[in-house]
């Protein structure tokens, strides 16, 4: 919100909440902002180009399940990864890139 | 002049939304805007509260400041200036040095000093909740543990060094920060560095 601000973008605050808020209306979700909260601290770097590609891997959970094996943070792990496939896999059967549909 | 203006922003805060709209650190302004949307009722307080604030010579101090900010373009309920405001505080306010020499310092000091006395009564107005007994996901500590434990990889661009978090780390975050930053890409077009508050 603070970067809304800045930006002088508070307009979109309130649709930035809702999505915030749609994000938070689930077990998978809150992970992914458990997760994100963890990784804020050094502050995530969002415009990595290399995470979405990270995020993409096909071999993603084999690698986390290995590395973290036994650690209590890899069901949260797992469950971030989860609704952000979930996401993806929405993307391709609604062919919503195409139509302007993106949930994102 | 930060001080100043977060406590004008908690006392104008419960008459209207002050992070989604731009209003100057300013009674004219204040008393404009509320009138804009139609909260003559949240004026007559509004203006109760400013008298309070007039009544002292602290209060007399941050209404002062106000005005200087407003004049340099300062808005109400800005989060990055609440947020370097709290950190500012947390460290004892030690860049205070720099100004020991200037006419200033005692308007700056009063403003200090009432806003950290209304952040006292805040404090204790609001009541704590309890943490939930069980959380719903368990602690993230193991996180950094775990990646500083991992091999490193042969340098690349991908290894950061040895003080910045791992490449392991990254591809465990890497889900979750890429939900987060399509999020943000939405309204933000350059997402950058952003940490949610």
């Amino acid at each position: 919100m603070a970067a809304l601000q800045d930006a002088k973008l508070e307009v979109h605050i309130p649709e930035f909440l809702a999505a915030w808020k749609e994000l938070g209306s689930t077990s998978d979700g809150r992970a992914v902002i458990t997760v994100y909260h963890a990784a804020a601290n050094p502050e995530a770097p969002l415009n990595d180009e290399d995470i979405p590609e990270m995020a993409a891997d096909p071999g993603w959970e084999d690698e986390v399940r290995t590395n973290f094996k036994g650690a209590a943070c890899l069901p949260v792990l797992l469950a971030a990864a989860r609704y952000y496939n979930a996401k993806e896999a929405w993307n391709k059967s609604n062919n919503s890139v195409k139509h302007g549909r993106r949930w994102w | 002049m930060s001080p100043a203006v977060v406590v004008l922003s908690r006392i104008v805060a419960p008459y209207t939304d002050i992070i989604m709209t731009r209003i100057p650190p300013d009674h004219g302004a204040i008393v404009s805007k509320l009138r804009e949307l139609g909260r003559d009722d949240a004026v007559v307080h509004f203006q109760a509260e400013w008298d309070t604030l007039r009544a002292t010579p602290d209060g007399r101090a941050v209404i002062a400041m106000c005005g200087a900010a407003a004049e340099g373009g300062a808005l109400l309920g800005r989060l990055t200036m609440k947020r370097r405001l709290e950190e500012h505080d947390e460290l004892g306010w030690t860049s205070l040095a720099a100004y020991k020499s200037k006419t200033y310092l005692p308007v700056l000091l009063a403003t200090i000093r009432y806003y950290r006395a209304q952040t006292a009564a805040f404090a204790a107005a609001v009541p704590t909740t309890p943490p939930p007994a069980v959380p719903e996901w368990p602690s993230m500590a193991s996180l950094a543990e775990v990646a500083a434990k991992l091999p490193r990889p042969g340098h690349s661009e991908l290894t950061p060094p040895p003080d910045e978090p791992l490449q392991g780390w990254y591809i465990a975050v890497a889900p979750a920060v890429t939900v987060v930053r399509r999020i943000v890409e939405r309204y933000l077009p350059t997402p950058g560095f952003f940490t949610i508050h």
